[in-house]
C-alpha cells in the first residue's frame, strides 16, 4: 500500500514538471485574480485560452446574456462565442457604440469569433431566438491571448476572474488544460484527460497579457445548472498520463514554430475578425484581418479605388 | 488625356455599406470620380452660401437622406453647402431639381448634363481646387427665370455615382456642380417608428425585384451586405466635413468632424481601417450599428442594440444594401425614442 502511495505521489510529481502551465489558487473566489505561470522556451510565446459555459434560461422564445466590462488585451487576441440549442445568433459589441451582428445557426448552432479586436474593456452582448421547444440555450464563451516566456523561460498572466460566473473555467495553454472552480461550491479543480486537449491548444504564438472581466445578467446560469456541469469535469486523480503530456508539451514548439513569426508580421495589420459558423477551437487565422478591415477590403474591392 | 502629373483617382460606380450608412462618406465617395470624355475645359463660378443667390443646384426625388453640413474654406473662398436632404435615384427615375442662379444670370440659357463624377473637375467645379473644369458640353438646355434660376427634369441613367453640371456655353463657365446618387434599385426599410431607449430595435430590409432591373436569382450568384447606422438627429447635424486647402489637390484637406473631434481624409482619398475606425469612434455613444454581409437572401432582418440612458427625441436610421458590383439601395428613416 505504501509503495502505491509513493508511486502515485512520484508520478504526480513527474506530471507537475512535466506541466506547462500552472494555476494560482485553482479555486478562487469570483472576483478573484488567478495568476497563471508556466515554462516555456526562453522568449517563446504561448498562447493560453480561457473559457466558460453558461446555460441561459429561453424565456418566450428568446435568450439573452450581457457581459459587462469585458476587457480585450492588445492584439493579437481573439475572442469566441459559441451558442447552442438556437435559430439565430446576434453578437453585440459597444465599442463606443454598439455594434451588432446577426448570425444564423446551422442545425442549432451559431459561432462567432474576433480576433485582434481593438484592446479596450467593452461591454458584450448576446441574444437570439432559441429553437422551437428549448427551454434553455448552451453558450460557451472563450478569450484568447498569448504571453511571452521571460529570459528564464517562465511566462505569467494574471486572469481576473470578476463577474466570471460561478463554475468551470478552463484554462488552456502550451498543450494543457487546467479548470478552476470558481466560487466556494466549485472547489473541483483540475487537469482533464488527454482526449479534452486539443490540438489548437499547443499553438504557440505571439502576444501580451490578458484579463477577462464579464458581469453576470440577470439570465445568465444559475448556480444550480453550474453544479451539473462539475460533475463532468475529471477528478483530480485522472490526470495525463506523463507520457501524453510529455507528447504534448513536445508538438508545442514543432507545431508553432513558424506561425509565431508570421503573427508577428501580420499583427500590426489585423484589427478585428469575425469567422463564422466555425466550430470551436477556431482555426489559426492570424492572416486575417480584422472585422474593420474585412469590410473595408470589401469596400474598397466594391469601390475599386484606382489611381490613372 | 490627362497631365502626367496630375493624380486623378477614379471610382468606379458603386457605394459601399459603410459608405452608405455613414452619410459623410457618401460625400467624399461623391468627390471620388471616374474619368470622363474628351471634353472642354470651363472656368467655375464661385458660390456663396446663399441658397437662392449662390449657383447652388438643389435636387429633389422620392427617396433622400440628409447628409452633414460640408463646408469649404480656403483663403479666398468659402462656402457651407446648403442643402441637408440628397436625393437616392433609381435608373429609371428623372433626375429632377431646381438651379438656383445668382439674379444676374437672369434668361441665360444653360445646359444641364450628367457625367461620371471625376474628383479634380467636380472639386474645380466646387471652388475646392483651382483650375479648368473639364466636362463635355452636351446636355439638355435650359432657360432662366428672371431669377436665374430653372427647374429641370432630364432623364435617368445607369447605376452608380455621377455628377450634374449646370454650364454656361457661352461663356465657358460651370455655374453649378452637384453629385447624383443612382442606385440599382428601391430596398425597403420596415421598422417600428418608435422605441424606447433599451429596446432593441429590429430593422428588415429587403432588396425587392422590380419591373426596371427584373429579379435576382440565385443563379446570378449575387452577395448583398446590409448595413444599418441609427444615430441621434442631434448628434448627426453636428456632423461636417470640412475642406481646406491652397486651391491644389495636393494641399486639399479634408476633416471629417463633430465638435472637437476630427477625422483626417487623406488628400489621396485612400480610405483606410483605421481612419474608418476612428470614425466609429468618433461617433456619439448613442449610436449603433448593425451589418450582416454575404447574404444570398434579398432580406436581412438587423438589430440595433439600444440602452436605457438613450435621450429621447429624433434618431436617424440609415440602411443600406451593396453587392460586389456596387451600390443597390439606400434609406434613410426617422425613429422616435421616447
Amino acid at each position: 500500500m505504501m509503495m502505491k502511495i509513493l508511486a502515485s505521489l512520484a508520478i504526480l510529481a513527474l506530471i507537475t514538471v512535466g506541466f506547462a502551465l500552472d494555476a494560482s489558487p485553482m479555486n478562487p473566489d469570483p472576483g478573484e485574480k488567478v495568476m497563471i505561470t508556466g515554462f516555456a522556451k526562453p522568449g517563446e510565446a504561448v498562447r493560453l485560452s480561457s473559457s466558460f459555459d453558461l446555460d441561459l434560461p429561453v424565456v418566450a422564445g428568446r435568450y439573452e446574456y450581457v457581459a459587462n466590462g469585458v476587457e480585450i488585451p492588445q492584439k493579437p487576441n481573439r475572442f469566441s462565442v459559441t451558442a447552442r440549442n438556437i435559430e439565430d445568433l446576434n453578437v453585440g459589441i459597444k465599442m463606443g457604440i454598439w455594434l451588432n451582428m446577426p448570425i444564423k445557426a446551422s442545425g442549432g448552432t451559431a459561432s462567432v469569433s474576433r480576433a485582434d479586436v481593438p484592446p479596450g474593456r467593452y461591454t458584450l452582448k448576446m441574444f437570439g431566438n432559441a429553437k422551437e421547444g428549448a427551454s434553455d440555450v448552451s453558450v460557451s464563451v472563450s478569450a484568447e491571448t498569448t504571453v511571452y516566456a521571460d529570459s528564464d523561460g517562465s511566462y505569467k498572466l494574471a486572469i481576473d476572474t470578476t463577474g466570471i460566473p460561478e463554475g468551470d473555467y478552463r484554462v488552456r495553454g502550451a498543450g494543457d488544460l487546467i479548470v478552476l472552480g470558481i466560487g466556494a461550491d466549485h472547489g473541483v479543480a483540475s487537469l482533464p484527460s488527454s482526449s479534452e486537449v486539443r490540438v489548437e491548444d499547443r499553438a504557440v504564438s505571439t502576444a501580451s497579457p490578458m484579463s477577462t472581466e464579464a458581469e453576470k445578467s440577470p439570465d445568465e446560469a444559475k448556480p444550480d445548472q453550474v453544479i451539473e456541469e462539475v460533475a463532468e469535469i475529471e477528478p483530480e486523480e485522472s490526470v495525463y498520463s506523463a507520457a501524453a503530456t510529455d507528447e504534448a508539451a513536445g508538438e508545442v514548439v514543432e507545431e508553432v514554430a513558424e506561425p509565431v513569426e508570421k503573427e508577428r508580421i501580420d499583427q500590426d495589420q489585423a484589427s478585428l475578425n469575425i469567422t463564422e459558423n466555425a466550430t470551436w477551437p477556431i482555426e489559426d487565422t492570424v492572416e486575417e484581418k480584422g472585422i474593420f478591415g474585412k469590410i473595408l477590403d470589401r469596400i474598397f474591392g466594391i469601390l475599386e479605388l484606382v489611381a490613372t | 488625356m490627362w497631365p502626367s502629373a496630375e493624380k486623378i483617382y477614379t471610382l468606379r460606380i458603386s457605394l459601399n455599406i459603410m459608405r452608405s450608412i455613414f452619410q459623410p462618406f457618401i460625400l467624399l465617395s461623391l468627390i471620388l470620380s471616374a474619368g470622363s470624355a474628351a471634353a472642354s475645359d470651363y472656368s467655375a463660378s464661385l458660390h456663396a452660401d446663399d441658397p437662392f443667390e449662390g449657383n447652388w443646384t438643389e435636387l429633389c426625388g422620392p427617396s433622400s437622406t440628409m447628409i452633414p453640413a460640408i463646408i469649404l474654406t480656403r483663403s479666398d473662398v468659402s462656402w457651407t453647402y446648403p442643402h441637408e436632404l440628397h436625393p437616392i435615384y433609381t435608373p429609371d427615375q428623372n433626375i429632377t431639381g431646381t438651379f438656383f442662379g445668382s439674379s444676374g444670370l437672369a434668361n441665360l440659357t444653360v445646359h444641364i448634363t450628367v457625367a461620371d463624377l471625376n474628383i479634380s473637375n467636380f472639386l474645380r467645379a466646387m471652388n475646392m481646387v483651382a483650375g479648368p473644369v473639364r466636362i463635355n458640353p452636351d446636355g439638355e438646355s435650359f432657360d432662366l427665370n428672371s431669377l436665374g434660376d430653372v427647374s429641370f427634369s432630364i432623364p435617368g441613367t445607369s447605376p452608380g455615382i455621377r455628377a450634374l453640371y449646370v454650364v454656361d456655353n457661352n461663356s465657358s463657365t460651370v455655374l453649378s456642380a452637384v453629385p447624383v446618387l443612382i442606385a440599382e434599385r428601391e430596398i425597403m426599410v420596415e421598422a417600428p417608428p418608435v422605441v424606447g431607449p433599451g429596446d432593441l430595435l429590429f430593422v428588415k430590409i429587403s432588396v425587392p425585384n422590380d419591373s426596371t432591373n427584373g429579379s435576382i436569382n440565385e443563379s446570378d450568384d449575387v452577395h448583398f451586405h446590409y448595413g444599418a447606422i441609427l444615430i441621434a438627429l442631434e448628434d448627426y447635424r453636428k456632423i461636417n466635413l470640412t475642406m481646406t486647402g491652397n486651391g491644389t489637390l495636393e494641399d486639399a484637406s479634408f476633416f471629417l468632424s463633430k465638435g472637437e473631434n476630427s477625422v483626417e481624409i487623406p488628400s489621396d482619398f485612400k480610405l483606410s481601417s483605421d481612419m474608418l475606425m476612428d470614425f466609429v469612434m468618433m461617433l456619439p455613444p448613442e449610436s449603433a450599428v448593425a451589418f450582416q454581409m454575404d447574404l444570398y437572401e434579398q432580406e436581412s432582418e438587423l438589430c440595433m442594440i439600444t440602452e436605457p440612458g438613450w435621450a429621447q427625441g429624433t434618431y436617424i436610421l440609415t440602411c443600406a444594401v451593396v453587392s460586389d458590383s456596387g451600390i443597390i439601395g439606400l434609406k434613410q428613416m426617422e425613429i422616435e425614442m421616447i
